[in-house]
Order: structure tokens, then sequence, then C-alpha cells
């Protein structure tokens, strides 16, 4: 039967979730969603995830909305004994901690993209910068401790986390005060499963920058 | 069951701290609460710092384990005191699901601090209302789910019921929830709080807070 992702490119999370398939080798087929169409609104959509977000999962009978829970999923299921999410609990526990403060930074990259997408309103998107860039300041203390997000090697929790600041990079945002994250960015990108990425965070990328150009000389 | 050296550095009235109390109670693990003296910016001290770079509460001490995220630190304190327990179940489906609804009360909560803020510390009305309904929103998911499985991750109680108790207890508390709107939520909540023998552990925080809520959105004549 297979899996089924439903999702569009340009979105972290489902980044996030493209990312962790083609780590595990997994194979999809993808169903595009167009949310400002109202896509995720539909009655079949809501039968099938009634928080209208993406990305979504579906494996058989089970429907799996939540990016990060989709892709502990992915491996407890298909991938039982991978690095990728590993079994000790304290290792475990800390991608855990990770992924957690992943859904903030991907709050805070939404706090500027939505007024932005949806209200063409660019003063709340500026003033909501310096959030998500306090966010990538704490990822830089995070990397003094260890050389990926959650220790010695890759995890689950380096792939979620590469989709929220590749975003912040495709945007120009000022990443010149955090070293160890531009270093920790270039490690990423040499995995074979950046691959999946590319597309989406550059489609994303070309869209606020154009966008908030716009609107800044509108504004003016 | 005694576990020498778990420390959760929290506060009363945070309902991501009550969570992982009621956890703890729940699996019956010996804990020490240490108060964190927010209003003194005790989470910025280098010391809350080197143990967690982010500065929330809760934060979790065991050993050499330093972890922020009431999130995982549930679901840390389930694989490593209580690997058998239903509340957190082994089969990947199973699993999954309940971590979907952990996720879920993390934006549940973030809509809580969406009324939270502006009505304690901002005083702004129109935040207020500009924020309550995505609270309302949440809710109306919770109610769905709530409808499809007998509580909030399936038929069984598990962990996401009851970091989302720690939560909607709160809301309860600051008069928010109306049994008109979420029948199926008061029903949960009414049975949770009589059954589950350990929901004492959150009762104090939630009427802090709900009762503080309640008395400042009266006083911004919302």
């Amino acid at each position: 039967m297979g899996l089924t992702v439903f999702a569009f490119e340009a979105s972290p999370p489902c980044r996030g979730v493209f990312i962790t398939l083609k780590a595990l080798g997994l194979e999809y087929e993808l169903k595009q969603i167009d949310t400002k169409a109202g896509d995720t609104r539909t009655p079949e959509y809501l039968e099938k995830n009634p928080q209208h977000t993406v990305p979504l999962l579906e494996d058989g009978d089970l429907y799996l909305a939540e990016s990060r829970a989709i892709s502990t999923y992915l491996v407890n299921k298909y991938a039982p004994d991978s690095d990728l999410y590993p079994k000790d609990p304290e290792a475990r526990a800390l991608v855990d901690s990770r992924l957690f403060f992943d859904v903030g930074l991907n709050t805070a990259l939404l706090h500027i993209l939505k007024p932005l997408k949806y209200d063409g309103d660019i003063a709340r998107s500026d003033a909501a910068i310096p959030a998500l860039l306090d966010l990538i300041n704490i990822f830089e203390a995070m990397l003094a401790k260890s050389e990926y997000a959650a220790g010695d090697h890759v995890t689950l929790a380096d792939l979620a986390i590469v989709a929220n600041v590749s975003t912040a990079e495709a945007m120009g945002l000022d990443l010149s005060g955090v070293p160890k994250v531009r270093a920790w960015l270039d490690k990423i990108k040499q995995l074979p499963c950046y691959e999946a990425n590319v597309q989406g965070v550059t489609q994303l990328g070309v869209m606020y920058k154009e966008g908030s150009t716009a609107l800044r000389a509108k504004a003016q | 069951m005694p576990a020498m050296g778990v420390d959760i550095f929290g506060v009363q009235g945070s309902p991501p701290c009550r969570a992982v109390y009621l956890v703890a109670k729940a699996i019956g693990l010996d804990y020490t609460f240490n108060k964190v003296d927010m209003q003194a910016g005790q989470h910025r001290s280098p010391e809350f710092l080197k143990m967690n770079p982010a500065h929330t509460v809760p934060t979790m001490k065991d050993g050499d384990l330093c972890l922020g995220e009431s999130k995982a630190i549930i679901t840390y304190l389930m694989n490593k005191y209580a690997p058998d327990s239903e509340l957190y179940p082994k089969d990947p489906a199973e699993r999954a699901k309940v971590d979907q609804r952990l996720h879920f009360d993390s934006g549940l909560f973030s809509s809580i601090r969406g009324i939270v803020f502006p009505v304690l510390f901002n005083k702004n009305l129109e935040e207020f209302k500009k924020n309550k309904p995505k609270l309302d929103e949440n809710l109306d998911l919770l109610e769905t789910f709530l409808g499809r499985s007998q509580n909030v991750a399936g038929e069984k109680v598990t962990v996401a019921d009851l970091a989302v108790l720690a939560n909607v207890s709160t809301v309860q508390a600051a008069g928010l929830l109306e049994k008109d709107k979420w029948p199926r939520i008061s029903a949960w909540l009414t049975r949770l709080q009589t059954q589950l023998p350990y929901y004492s552990v959150n009762v104090e925080g939630a009427n802090m807070l709900g009762e503080a809520v309640k008395k400042g959105i009266a006083e911004l004549g919302a």
C-alpha cells in the first residue's frame, strides 16, 4: 500500500518530513496541498486531519499529523535500530528536547511569514524577526555543548531544525552572530538527505525576499 | 519507585510544569521540586543556562542529563522509569498517536499563553480579544478529538491526557471553558479530575493561574 504525504514543499515542517523519509530510504507518494486554495479545509481532508494542517502522513489506516511525530513514527516503525533516533532513554530524550525546541523555531518563523502571506503586513512581519534570531542564538549555545543538535552524531533533531534554519538563511536574515550554527548548517547540507530540502527552501526564500522587498517599497 | 536524582525546576502556575508533575506522580516517581524564581530572573542565571540554554521551565536534571521541554521530559520519564506503562504505549502507531497529541498540546499551551500575557502582564484588552479565537479553535479541535475516542489520544488514558489536563484545568479555572460549547471536554475533565488518584498535584497551580486570569479579564472589562 505504501506511504502518502499530504504537503507543500515550501513548508518547513513538510520539508523536515521529506528529509527524514529520504534519510530512511523510504518511498512515498506526495499529494500536493494548496492551503490558500482551501485544500486543507475540505470535508475529506478534515476527516483525515481535523487540525487542517500539513504535513499529514497516511500509512494504511493511520493518519498522522505533526511533522515531528511523523518523523519519530517513521523511525520507530521502519528503522527502529537507526541512530537517527537512538533507543537509549537519555540519548532519545535529548533528541526529543531539540525536536520540541524546533517547534518554537517554526512558530517564530510563521510569525514572520504569515503576516506577509495573508495580510501584506510588513511592519508586523519585520517586528517578529528578533524573536526568531533570539532562538537561533539559543541554538548557537546548544551547539557549544555538542557537535550536532542532539549529540555527537546526526539525529532527527538535525533533520527537523535544518528545515527552519535553512529557511532563515534563504530569507536573508542576519546569521553573522552565530558561527556554530553556520558551520553546523554547512555540515548538514552535505548530507545526501538534505537534497529533499533544497527546492522548497529556495522557493520560500525567493517568495519572502520578493514579497518583503515589494511591501517595504510600497510603505516608503 | 524511588529515583535518587530527579530534579524538576519549575513553578506551580505553569501548565507544562504541572504536566510533568502529573506524569511523575502517575508512575510513582519520587522527584525533588525546585521552585524557580522567574520574577528575579533565576532562569537566566549562569547556572540555569548551563542546564538549559533556552531558559525555560520546566527543566529537569537526572544525573548528568539536563533537559528542557516538558514533553521531552515526560517521554524521558516514561521511557526510563516506566517503559512498560500503557500511559506511553510501545507500539509505533499507538505511540505516534500520543506524540501527535503531545504536539497538539504544545499549540494549546501557546494559545493559552496568548491569553495569559495580555491579561496578566500587558493589560491589553485588544490583544486578549485578538488571541481568544485561537484558544477557542484549539478547544474546538479537542472537542472533535474527544468525539472520536474516549480520551485525547485513543481509548486509554495516556500522557497526552495528562498534558492536556494541566492546560484545560487552567482554562476551566479561568472561567473560559463554557460547558455548552465544549460538553465533551467538560465531561472528560470531570472524569479525570475525579478518577485520577494523583490529580491533586495539579490543583494548586491550576487554580492559582486560572483565578488570576479570571480576575485580570474582569479588570480589563472583557
